[in-house]
């Protein structure tokens, strides 16, 4: 049985804004394993980068606030500890590196500086030891000329290079999990399959687990064992990538996989794209309840917007959020 | 064959760079560089190719949007690169353009009717407010929203919702050709199909010819009747869709294609892996430009400027190795 290293039970993180309460992470509920690369699909705004600066308890308070459930790790409630000790969590057990890498990396510092102070902080180094690390987490990023680059500031490297940055920041310490969030969204595909592959590379060496946040089923099938869909700030499926692949059970999965064009059928006939009809729900304001995905889903019946369709386990990890099954 | 709607001939723009005191030029961007392709009536050409490669620079040099550097445009037997502003604006009812950016895009200030409506004034389509609200509300209908939303504000709108609304704008003049400059990538994947689906509806309806500009690979594929790659400013391959996908001759184009994650975890590839990143526009390399990157370079590709050369019909590379000029 593998081991679990992060457990989220009916997480909720509201935002209390003028024009009213956003439920921006409305009850959900999943778990990540030692060592393995957890997924998590969804529509721009479903509550991805919510739930995961909620693990990282970086919610910025007010507006925001984690109103219910707990974030279990190592056995740690998270929600629980004295932000001394968080502080001790984050950077060193936790790491998060975000979608745009301009914006969390300093661009007054070099980034030798940033990553130095970062080790600093985390393993009470020297100032020189520090720096001599720092080299040494470029070079593990496979940065060329880590000697070099490490005097140098952002706005002197590419995207990638940035990016490569942010990761070699993030796992300075050895973090047990690192949170990518959108990691290669920002960057072209070819600079997108080194960095996969980086991070892959960096997995298997270091024995770390990753949750990856991304809106492209594609990077999800190259890089995950496990998938956590995600729609209107819940969770709507859970399932192995095999699996959700093979044999997606709930109505949106189905419609996601169905509408995007296939590069690797190319060679076959053209079929139009199936597209979900509808637009994304807004999670401003009440929510009526019921399932969030019933005005877009053909299968709809009276009942599903009757109460919240309960989450059930259809065989062993697999569960599903839909009165069908 | 018939004759073609658009041809570009040797099209280029280079962005000048000022600096110092007297803001002379002191280095230039070749974000277009020598391009050439005809687009025939009733297609779809996709322009791919990595950030910063020239494509939105292609399209809005097509339309002077921006002025081009040298090079010439023809629409059927107009020189656009020569015509005067009059004559232009009038041109402007033939070919349209659709950006990426559905929120940006909008004046937000402006109703949906008065958005789309625009252009019917400006090119006197509509010659009363009735008429011009029929027309409005009818190209509405056209793209899928109720024509009761007319009177509605940008900022009510989803990202897809918006998309449409910019569709609708540029539908409205009756173009021949239409410029979609990524019009898809700032939307969700369940809403980016119904835009394109849209797109495929909308051309067959209206016979509609489109330059379909993206960096997603499989949207591209999906849309396209023809495909061109582009590196570093210049066209390095360009190919009937299912050709290029299926053939790719490039070694950039392949590079390319292997790098596009596939959402089937039970299809194993090879992936090329290209090493570092693009070379700066300000100072391409030399000989062919992708040189610095590619595996299968021999000593001539940094001194030979490679130009494209048709290796079976309609299939046109730039690479003297794969066209058999240059071997090791
Ligand atoms: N600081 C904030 N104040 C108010 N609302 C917020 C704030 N941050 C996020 N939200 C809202 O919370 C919801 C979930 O946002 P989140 O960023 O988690 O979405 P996401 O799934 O990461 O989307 P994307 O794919 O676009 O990154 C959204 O409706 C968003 O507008
Ligand atoms: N107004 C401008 N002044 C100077 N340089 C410019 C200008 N517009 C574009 N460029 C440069 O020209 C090159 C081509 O830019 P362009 O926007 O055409 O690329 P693109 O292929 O559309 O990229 P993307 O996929 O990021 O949209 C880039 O190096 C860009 O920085
Ligand atoms: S619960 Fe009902 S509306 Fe929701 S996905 Fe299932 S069938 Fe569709
Ligand atoms: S011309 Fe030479 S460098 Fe350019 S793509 Fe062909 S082999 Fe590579
Ligand atoms: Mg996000
Ligand atoms: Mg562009």
């Amino acid at each position: 049985m593998a081991e679990r290293l992060l457990d989220v039970k009916g997480l909720k993180t509201y935002f209390f804004t003028d024009e009213g309460v956003v439920r921006a992470v409305d009850g959900v509920d999943f778990y990540i394993n030692k060592g393995e690369t957890l997924g998590i699909v969804g529509e721009s705004g479903s509550g991805k980068s919510v739930t995961a600066l909620s693990i990282m308890r970086l919610i910025p308070t007010p507006p925001g606030r984690i109103v219910e459930g707990t974030i279990h790790y190592s056995g740690r409630n998270l929600l629980e500890l004295p932000p001394a000790q968080m502080r001790k969590i984050r950077g060193k057990e936790i790491s998060m590196i975000f979608q745009e890498p301009m914006t969390s990396l300093n661009p007054v510092f070099t980034v030798g500086e940033q990553i130095a102070e970062a080790i600093r902080l985390h393993e009470g180094l020297g100032r020189r030891d520090a720096m001599a690390k720092a080299v040494d987490m470029l070079k593990l990023v496979h940065i060329p000329n880590a000697e070099r680059r490490v005097k140098e500031y952002p706005h002197q490297l590419s995207g990638g290079m940035r990016q490569r940055v942010m990761i070699g920041m993030a796992l300075s310490c050895n973090p047990k999990l690192l949170i990518a969030d959108e990691p290669t969204t920002a960057l072209d595909v070819t600079i997108q399959a080194q960095i996969l592959e980086l991070l892959n590379e960096l997995k298997a060496k270091l024995g770390m687990a990753i949750m990856l946040i991304t809106h492209d089923m594609g990077v999800i099938a190259e890089t995950a064992q496990r998938v956590v869909v995600m729609y209107g700030a819940q969770v709507v499926e859970e399932a192995s990538v095999g699996e959700i692949f093979k044999e997606p059970l709930h109505p949106y999965t189905q419609g996601l996989l169905r509408s995007i064009p296939r590069i690797d059928l190319a060679a076959t006939k053209k079929q139009k794209l199936e597209a979900i009809p509808g637009t994304v729900p807004t999670l401003r304001g009440d929510i009526r309840p019921g399932c969030r995905f019933a005005p877009r889903c053909s299968f709809a019946k009276p009942q599903c917007t009757a109460a919240d369709p309960p989450i059930k386990d259809i065989r062993t990890g697999h569960r599903v959020a839909c009165i069908l099954y | 064959m018939p004759e073609p709607l658009l041809r570009v001939r040797n099209l280029k723009k280079y962005f000048p760079i000022r600096g110092g005191l007297l803001s002379r030029e002191v280095a230039r961007v070749h974000a277009v560089d020598d391009v050439s392709f005809d687009l025939q009536p009733g297609e779809t050409l996709g322009l791919v190719g990595e950030s910063g490669c020239g494509k939105s620079t292609t399209g809005r040099t097509i339309l002077r949007l921006i002025e081009p550097t040298s090079g010439e445009v023809w629409f059927q037997d107009k020189n656009v690169t020569t015509l005067d502003k009059r004559s232009l604006r009038s041109l402007r009812k033939e070919m349209q353009i659709i950006f990426q950016d559905p929120y940006a895009s909008l004046n937000p200030r402006m109703t949906i009717g008065s958005i789309i409506g625009e252009a019917l004034v400006i090119h006197k389509l509509a010659p009363t407010r009735r008429a011009r609200e029929e027309r409005v509300a009818q190209l509405l209908e056209t793209v899928g929203l109720l024509p009761d939303h007319l009177r509605r504000y940008p900022h009510e709108f989803s990202g897809g919702q918006r998309q449409r609304i910019g569709i609708a704008r540029a539908l409205a003049v009756s173009p021949k050709l239409i410029i979609a400059d990524e019009p898809v990538s700032a939307l969700d994947v369940s809403i980016q199909a119904q835009i394109i689906n849209l797109l495929e509806d909308l051309q067959a309806k209206f016979g509609l010819t489109y330059l379909f500009i993206a960096h997603d690979l499989s949207v591209v594929e999906h849309i396209s009747t023809r495909v061109a790659v582009m590196y570093l400013g210049k066209i390095v391959e360009i190919a009937p869709a299912k050709e290029l996908y299926t053939n790719p001759k490039h070694p950039y184009t392949e590079a390319l294609l292997s790098a596009v994650p596939i959402p089937d975890p039970t299809t194993k590839r090879k992936r090329i892996l290209l090493e570092g990143d693009v070379p700066s526009p300000i100072n391409p390399p030399s000989g062919c430009r992708f040189h610095t990157r590619c595996a299968l370079r021999v000593p001539s590709c940094s001194d030979n400027e490679q130009t494209l050369k048709e290796v079976a019909p309609g299939h046109w590379v730039a690479c003297q190795v794969r066209t058999g000029v240059a071997t090791k």
